[in-house]
């Protein structure tokens, strides 16, 4: 039942699913293909780059541009895509329980013969598998374009950035979930996770500006503050980001069942 | 099976401070139809969204099918056909990939719906968003009867539907009857419930006020007379003839509200000169308003009393 509840979920938004991977494309295929020029003249965009205030720098993750692995963090992994990925996971996540509740079409799942804790996983697999789909998406399009671009990005870092983008997509699509989940309410899983990730962007690249070590509990900072594009895998930053997924997950699989539906 | 397929006893539950339901009991028996009627908002939305534990209550208890909805799950379900008051489905979806879906979530075959989409006169192919109320209604109802559960929960089934195919409803209703099922439903309005309920339970701000046969309904409410007299009668002589429960003026016309023979009443009539008198049947949407003013000045302070009286 629980595969039935996913696949359908993920049906009804497969026209979401194919307007996000376009959006990622796009973003992927516009910005990488310009390292060809910063690659023809490294020493200039590193002066572009000085004249900045280090803080802007910092804030948005421009520490290393003129580097491959630097480059594809700064414009689409550390970036928009990232802003993309977020977006899409967070919207999927509110919708997926709280805004079908307030619209009503959660009612005629919950009465039928399935148990509530089967739509909540079937649901939850379904918008995990959403943002999977749109960090593969990613990693493809990046992986298609870096030779041509002069990127030469291994593959195995080309990994590396997909799984952290991915897990930080999820993270976040989760917990909106399970805000939602708990409460039924969008407005606040959306705040909820809205807030969690503004401050989690900002904790991780201008933290250390602020309070020395707070970065440390941002799942930014576990996603790419050993910076997978450039040096591969970091496990111990992806358990993390697994850890935090499954707390968010088994919060809303504890709650659901548990309240009146205000559908 | 000793219980009915729907026991509620004191059934409580409150909102916040709002009391949705103060104390609702009632029962359903084996293939029958009950018809639950009350006003909006006085509690049977919420009193269906219990049977099928959408919400749970605050207090009381709750048997459908001899199981405590907390408990039944998935398995209860099975069994329950539901119609929900405030349809929303999927917008996006087609009418008949969307029904074979909720087959495979309510354990039937895929198909299971088409016979009642046909009845209904119904077309698959078109797109949820673009359906009339009514036509969403008919979907709902495909949905509720597809698996020919044991009992059927309908809340506000007619809404939407036009006369012929609120026939057609019925109809369904009272074959699903012959084969035994149960059936639940809630109308504001009688005469939606007149041509198919057995049985009327009157729910008022979350209380019972009324459960009869429809039969002892119309008979409690009894016979109301309009007559009009040649010369000027005193209403309060009229007022105090037996079965007589209520008088008024109307223009030329007087009315008389009637229960029981009518013996009394044609003799006291009789002493006076009478140019026109005409009985009507009762009206149970009459009866149920009278009812609806009883309780509001049972529970209330009477603050419309003489209005009517």
């Amino acid at each position: 039942m629980i595969v039935s509840i996913m696949l359908r979920w993920l049906r009804t938004h497969r026209a979401g699913l194919l307007g996000w991977s376009a959006g990622l494309i796009g973003v992927t295929s516009m910005y990488l293909p310009f390292y060809t020029t910063v690659a023809l003249d490294p020493e200039l965009m590193d002066q572009y780059m000085s004249a900045l205030p280090p803080e802007v720098v910092s804030a948005f993750g421009f520490d290393d541009i003129t580097s491959p692995g630097g480059y594809v963090h700064s414009t689409v992994f550390g970036l928009l895509g990232l802003v993309l990925v977020l977006i899409a996971g967070i919207t999927r996540g509110v919708r997926a329980i709280a805004g079908d509740e307030q619209t009503g079409s959660l009612e005629t799942e919950v009465t039928a013969a399935v148990d509530r804790r089967d739509v909540y996983i079937g649901r939850a697999l379904g918008v995990t598998v959403f943002v999977v789909i749109l960090g593969l998406v990613t990693g493809v399009a990046t992986a298609l374009i870096s030779g041509p671009s002069g990127l030469d990005l291994p593959l195995d870092r080309v990994a590396a950035g997909v799984a952290a983008l991915t897990l930080l997509g999820v993270v976040h699509a989760l917990i909106a979930l399970a805000v939602g989940a708990a409460t039924g309410r969008s407005s606040i899983a959306l705040g909820v996770a809205v807030v969690a990730a503004v401050l989690g962007y900002f904790a991780h690249n201008l933290g250390p500006m602020i309070a020395e070590g707070i970065e440390r509990f941002s799942p930014f900072y576990w996603a790419y503050g050993n910076r997978p594009l450039s040096e591969g895998f970091d496990w111990g930053g992806l358990g993390l980001l697994l850890i935090l997924t499954v707390v968010a997950f088994v919060a809303g699989l504890v709650t659901f069942p548990r309240r009146d539906l205000g559908v | 099976m000793s219980q009915g397929p729907i026991v509620l006893e004191d059934l409580r539950k409150s909102y916040g401070k709002v009391e949705a339901l103060r104390g609702l009991t009632l029962q359903v028996s084996a293939g029958e139809v009950y018809g639950f009627i009350g006003p909006n908002g006085a509690g049977k939305t919420t009193t269906m969204r219990i049977l099928l534990d959408v919400l749970r209550p605050s207090g009381g208890t709750a048997r459908v099918l001899g199981v405590d909805p907390r408990e039944g799950g998935a398995d209860l379900r099975a069994r329950i056909g539901y119609l929900p008051g405030e349809l929303a489905m999927e917008e996006r979806s087609d009418v008949g990939p969307w029904l074979d879906y909720q087959m495979r979530i309510h354990r039937a075959s895929p198909g299971a719906w088409r016979p009642y989409a046909e009845r209904l006169g119904l077309d698959p192919s078109r797109r949820i968003r673009d359906l009339s109320r009514g036509n969403k209604q008919k979907v709902g109802l495909a949905r509720a009867f597809a698996h020919e559960p044991e009992l059927l929960v309908l809340d506000e089934p007619t809404g939407g539907l036009d006369p012929l195919m609120q026939q057609e409803f019925y109809a369904m209703v009272r074959e699903a009857v012959g084969r035994g099922q149960t059936v639940f439903l809630s109308s504001h309005v009688m005469s939606e419930l007149e041509q198919v309920a057995e049985r009327v339970g009157v729910i008022w701000e979350g209380r019972m006020i009324a459960e009869a046969p429809l039969e002892e309904l119309r008979g409690s409410i009894g016979t109301r007379f309009t007559v009009r007299f040649d010369s000027a009668v005193d209403l309060d002589e009229l007022a105090r003839v037996s079965g007589v429960n209520g008088v008024q003026q109307v223009g030329d016309l007087v009315e008389l509200d009637h229960t029981g023979s009518p013996d009394a009443l044609l003799k006291t009539l009789a002493a006076h000169t009478v140019s026109h008198v005409r009985a009507e049947p009762p009206d149970l949407e009459d009866a149920v308003l009278q009812l609806y003013r009883r309780a509001d000045g049972d529970s209330a302070t009477g603050a419309d009393e003489g209005s009517r009286a």
